[in-house]
């Protein structure tokens, strides 16, 4: 059994496949993705909207509905037990119980995340009660100390606060406070700051790192945004076309960036200090994922393409140690 | 900002729109013909004098103010007097109005009964055979006229089958009434108010432990009560079925099962979120029973307020036709209000 | 279904060709409209509901139209008098009774059948007038209260409150009972007026009494119809003035009438057009029940409430084929116009529109 996981590692996806069948045809949103994620780490999935970014994520708890289907691949998470369980295959009642226990989220939209009609107190309350009997009274002296530890002011008048009395960052906070309620494990964290100013984006991330560090959890943050990606995380994927096109540590990635579309990505990003004529974007629209070419999904938008790119998928090769990519470039063929 | 500011924010809102009532039915009563008094004293009775005695006493020879303010003063301090029955308008519909609001009531039982039932099933399972039949259910019950099912019901569950009877309707006994009227008396406000509720025949029974009565008033009023809950109920399960599918969709009810929340509770959720809607319809529909209630009166035989406004309309009493309208108006101001005060306890957002 | 949408597309084209004569180049300005009223058409055509709602209508709109030149009975001559047999004769097939009406005889001894046609024209007429005057009336009221905003906005809604604050059928029977001598007194004297609506209902002008009860219906509907439209209105131009691009259009100059009939409107159109679908079906209804109170035309004038009630007096042993045929009618009416209209808001919905389309596989 340990080999299958190693000591430090928390998560480990293979060949995992979602597909959604639409009006328009099967959509191939998540094609034989791979990651891990080990203790106490902070892992970026970067990609563009549409990417399979989120699929994937939600795919881990079995939270994708029709039309979408979980259709193959495996997710091997270590429980706070040390079992290690197979998530896409364990019973119902043991991914519910995973959920919001082991495994959290934060959504990107804290005002529809919460229910209206309850107060951040209820939410927090049934989010612990679901999970173990304990006591309303306790559960709510404990919620206080939470949401003081996500930094929200008079933490005594917030719990019976409704979510429309809170701003948004305060929301945002709350929901955190929700999802860290049971001490998970993992926290997923899609397009948190997305929907925010720019300065409560800056301290909801730094939150989060903090929490991360202190709860000894391991996160892994969905964003579009590199500038997010350099402040907070250790490792990255690139996902692009429901496919991871590279895997790097952070630092490696922004200093050497092997994929093409990591390349265009990094540049388009504009230098405030360099003066430039024109912004840089990548040529080019994502393909259809409804009937996806045999090749390489960057091919069409890709400036360095050649002939085998478009007739084959390349695999991932590790070109550094622990700096992996898919891309005929580095392959010898 | 609480309950009780927003509660007194509404009711303060409730005065313009008396006035705008007492209005409108002055508006009416302006338009009333020159001449009804011939068709109030029938033609037996005709004699010039009586004529002018009842023109003087209903002011027709006065400005059109003048007759506003008497029927308004009249009306409000409940002294209007009907010219037909010669007797005070309100004093008549004071026994009537209970009788009313049980029959809107069991309609709104059966609605609800059949309506909700119907409607979290055809979210539940969406674009099956029952989703499908709640849809033709809605569309027909929209089209057919009250009146023609209401006359093959009759045919079908008194003619055929004497399961309802047709005539009057069950009281609780005389010492019953009577230890209700008292109720006042004895304890003042509370007493009121409970001796009011006790004045629709249904509760008064049900306080006094007549449960023969009760069950004998179902057995006389199910029939309206199951034609407006098939008229209406098809329509009420479409917007609780839309309603509850909007709810299963949202973001809250992912994140909830993305904390790992059973499926009670998640329903839980659904519920509260897609009743809202609901109870704002229902509010509505109800203004749709009492109207309903007209014609339902007439065609079953009841002696409620609507039939007292069917048999105003066939001897043209347009001041009994003015009470009726006003006391309607204001139950359905009531109803309203009601309706608003539990949204904004369910609702928090409301209060503001 | 293939035909209908082959006839609606018809349609598109040459409402797009009368507007290129109009102005010309309209349809290359507007391509994407109307390629987008094609989509509408095709998803239309797809819904059985929606066709079966249309068929409907347009069958009724036909006998509504022709009626009372086909009726073969006058509906003024009580047959009765000179033929007792007639009285409530219930229907039979031609082998067994020739010379006899098939579906049987009313009280005065008509033929139902012949009497109904002249009932589609007055229900199918009254409902038209109703939701045509109503809802414009409604509509124009909700636009100005909410684009307007302060006083008027005040007074408007006020007024709506109120009208809204009566049970419609209560306030309906109300002015209703009280309205049709003062109609009966101004028909009397205009003619011209009185001979015109005459026409319009199929009726004669000598019933003018019974014409003045059928407008005072018409105008009681009215002042019950147009506060929700009023309602609706202003909500949903409530929502959407404060969209940017309104700001803009402000901005750019253009006047308070353009916004609204240009920018404001269209988008406030769609659920008001399925509302007015439904309203037909609901004024139908709602007229045949007030004339079943009494309150609309009586003899002879066959509208078909008030036949209904008529009957009601012998039900069931002698009126059986009054009530059920007549009351079909009634049910087959706002059948059609419901069908059509739940047909209507799915098309005009983008996304269940969008979900209709990709079923084919556009």
């Amino acid at each position: 059994m340990a080999e299958l996981l190693q000591d430090n590692q928390v998560l480990k996806v293979r060949e995992l496949e979602v597909k959604f069948y639409t009006y328009a045809g099967v959509v191939n949103a998540v094609s034989k993705v791979s990651f891990d994620v080990y203790e106490g780490e902070v892992v970026a999935l970067v990609g563009e909207t549409g990417c399979g970014k989120t699929v994937t994520t939600r795919a881990l708890t079995r939270l994708i509905e029709h039309p979408g289907r979980i259709e193959n691949g495996s997710a091997l998470f270590r429980r706070r037990n040390n079992d290690i369980v197979d998530l896409l295959k364990v019973s119902d009642e043991v991914i519910r119980d995973i959920r919001g226990n082991e495994i959290a989220y934060v959504f990107q939209d804290p005002t529809s995340a919460l229910d209206p009609l309850y107060t951040i107190g209820a939410h927090i309350v049934e989010t612990v009660t679901s999970h173990k009997k304990a006591r309303v009274k306790e559960v709510l002296k404990d919620a206080i100390k939470l949401l003081r530890e996500v930094v929200i002011p008079s933490p005594e008048m917030r719990i019976k606060n409704y979510p429309h009395e809170l701003s948004g960052g305060m929301r945002q906070r709350a929901v955190i406070a929700t999802s860290l309620s049971n001490n998970p494990k993992l926290l997923i964290a899609d397009e948190p700051t997305t929907n925010l100013d720019v300065t409560i984006q800056a301290q909801i991330l730094e939150l989060l790192k903090e929490l991360q560090s202190r709860y000894k959890m391991s996160l892994i943050l969905i964003t579009h945004n590199l500038g997010i990606v350099a402040e907070v995380s250790d490792r990255v994927y690139i996902m692009y076309a429901g496919k991871i096109v590279e895997e790097a540590p952070t630092t490696d990635l922004y200093y050497k960036p092997l994929h093409p579309y990591t390349q265009l990505l990094i540049r388009s990003v504009p230098n405030p200090l360099k003066r430039i004529e024109r912004l840089e974007s990548i040529p080019g629209m994502v393909p259809s994922l409804i009937n996806p070419p045999p090749g390489c999904r960057f091919y069409p938008r890709c400036p360095y393409a050649v002939d085998v790119c478009r007739r084959e998928e390349p695999p991932m090769t590790e070109v550094e140690p622990h700096h992996r990519v898919a891309c005929w470039l580095y392959l010898r063929r | 900002m609480g309950l009780a500011t927003f509660l007194l924010r509404r009711a303060v809102t409730f005065i313009p729109t008396i006035l705008g009532v007492l209005l409108i039915t002055y508006l009416i009563a302006y338009a009333i013909p020159a001449d009804p008094v011939r068709a109030w004293v029938g033609e037996k009775l005709m004699n010039p004098e009586r004529l002018q005695e009842i023109r003087e006493k209903y002011k027709f020879d006065k400005p059109w103010y003048e007759q506003f303010i008497f029927l308004v003063t009249e009306l409000l301090s409940g002294q209007l007097e009907d010219p037909v029955r010669q007797r005070n308008v309100f004093s008549e519909l004071f026994y009537r109005f209970p009788v009313t609001v049980e029959v809107a009531l069991i309609g709104f039982i059966f609605l609800v009964l059949i309506g909700i039932p119907l409607g979290v099933l055809a979210a539940i399972k969406k674009d099956s055979y029952i989703d499908f039949f709640v849809r033709i259910f809605a569309l027909t019950g929209s089209s057919l006229p009250a009146f023609v099912l209401y006359y093959f019901l009759i045919l079908g569950f008194f003619v055929y089958t004497h399961t309802t009877y047709l005539a009057g309707i069950p009281y609780p006994t005389q010492a019953c009434r009577d230890w209700i009227n008292s109720l006042p008396a004895t304890y003042p406000y509370i007493g009121n108010l409970v001796s009011a509720i006790g004045s629709v025949p249904m509760f008064g029974a049900a306080m006094c432990g007549e449960w023969f009565v009760v069950a004998d008033t179902f057995k006389r009023l199910y029939l309206p009560g199951l034609a407006l809950g098939l008229l209406n109920g098809g329509f009420i399960a479409r917007i609780v079925r839309n309603s509850l599918l909007d709810a299963l969709g949202s973001e809250y009810v992912l994140f909830a099962k993305a904390r790992g929340l059973r499926k009670l509770r998640i329903w839980r959720h659904v519920f509260k979120n897609g009743m809202i809607p609901v109870i704002t319809v229902l509010g509505i529909n109800f203004g749709g029973l009492l109207s309903g209630a007209v014609i339902a009166e007439t065609v079953f035989n009841i002696p409620g307020m609507g039939r007292y406004m069917y048999d105003s309309i066939t001897r043209l009493n347009f001041p009994a036709i003015i009470a009726a309208t006003f006391l309607f108006a204001i139950i359905y101001i009531i109803t309203n209000l009601v309706v608003d005060i539990l949204y904004a306890m369910i609702d928090p957002r409301i209060r503001y | 279904m293939k035909v209908v949408y082959e006839v609606l597309v018809k349609i598109v084209n040459s409402y797009a060709w009368v507007r290129d004569k109009i102005s010309p180049g309209w349809s290359t300005r507007n391509s994407s409209r109307i390629k987008e009223w094609k989509l509408m058409a095709y998803a239309f055509s797809k819904s059985k509901i929606g066709v079966l709602g249309g068929i409907i209508v347009f069958v009724v709109t036909l006998l509504a139209i022709i009626g009372p030149l086909l009726a073969w009975e006058p509906y003024w001559e009580y047959r009765v008098v000179e033929n007792p047999e007639l009285w409530y004769r219930p229907p039979c097939m031609p082998p067994w009774c020739s010379g006899y009406p098939v579906f049987g005889t009313d009280e005065w001894g008509r033929d139902i059948v012949s009497l109904s046609l002249y009932g589609f024209r007055i229900s199918f007429v009254i409902s038209l007038f109703v939701v045509l005057l109503g809802a414009p009336l409604g509509i124009l009221l909700g636009l100005v209260a909410g684009y307007k905003g302060g006083l008027i906005d005040e007074v408007i809604m006020r007024l709506t409150d109120i009208f809204i604050a009566f049970p419609g059928l209560i306030l309906a029977i109300a002015f209703a009972s009280v309205l049709p001598q003062r109609i009966r007194s101004f028909l009397e004297v205009n003619t011209p007026i009185r001979d015109l609506l005459s026409l319009i209902f199929g009726l004669r002008p000598e019933e003018y009494a019974q014409l003045a009860a059928l407008i005072s219906v018409w105008i009681a509907m009215v002042i019950v119809w147009w506060p929700g439209y009023a309602r609706i209105v202003r909500g949903s131009v409530l929502s959407v003035r404060e969209q940017p691009f309104i700001e803009a259009a402000k901005l750019v100059g253009l006047s308070t009438r353009k916004i609204l009939t240009k920018h404001i409107l269209p988008n406030v159109l769609s659920p008001i057009l399925v509302m007015m679908t439904f309203d037909l079906a609901t004024a139908t209804l709602f007229a045949a029940a007030l004339s079943f109170l009494g309150l609309g035309p009586q003899e002879p004038v066959p509208e078909l409430g008030y036949l209904i009630s008529k009957a009601g007096g012998f039900f069931p042993e002698r009126t059986m084929h009054i009530v059920l045929y007549f009351g079909i009618i009634l049910l087959v009416i706002a059948l059609g116009w419901n069908l059509l209209g739940d047909a209507l808001r799915d098309v005009l919905d983008p996304r269940t529109r969008r979900s209709i389309e990709f079923k084919e596989g556009e």
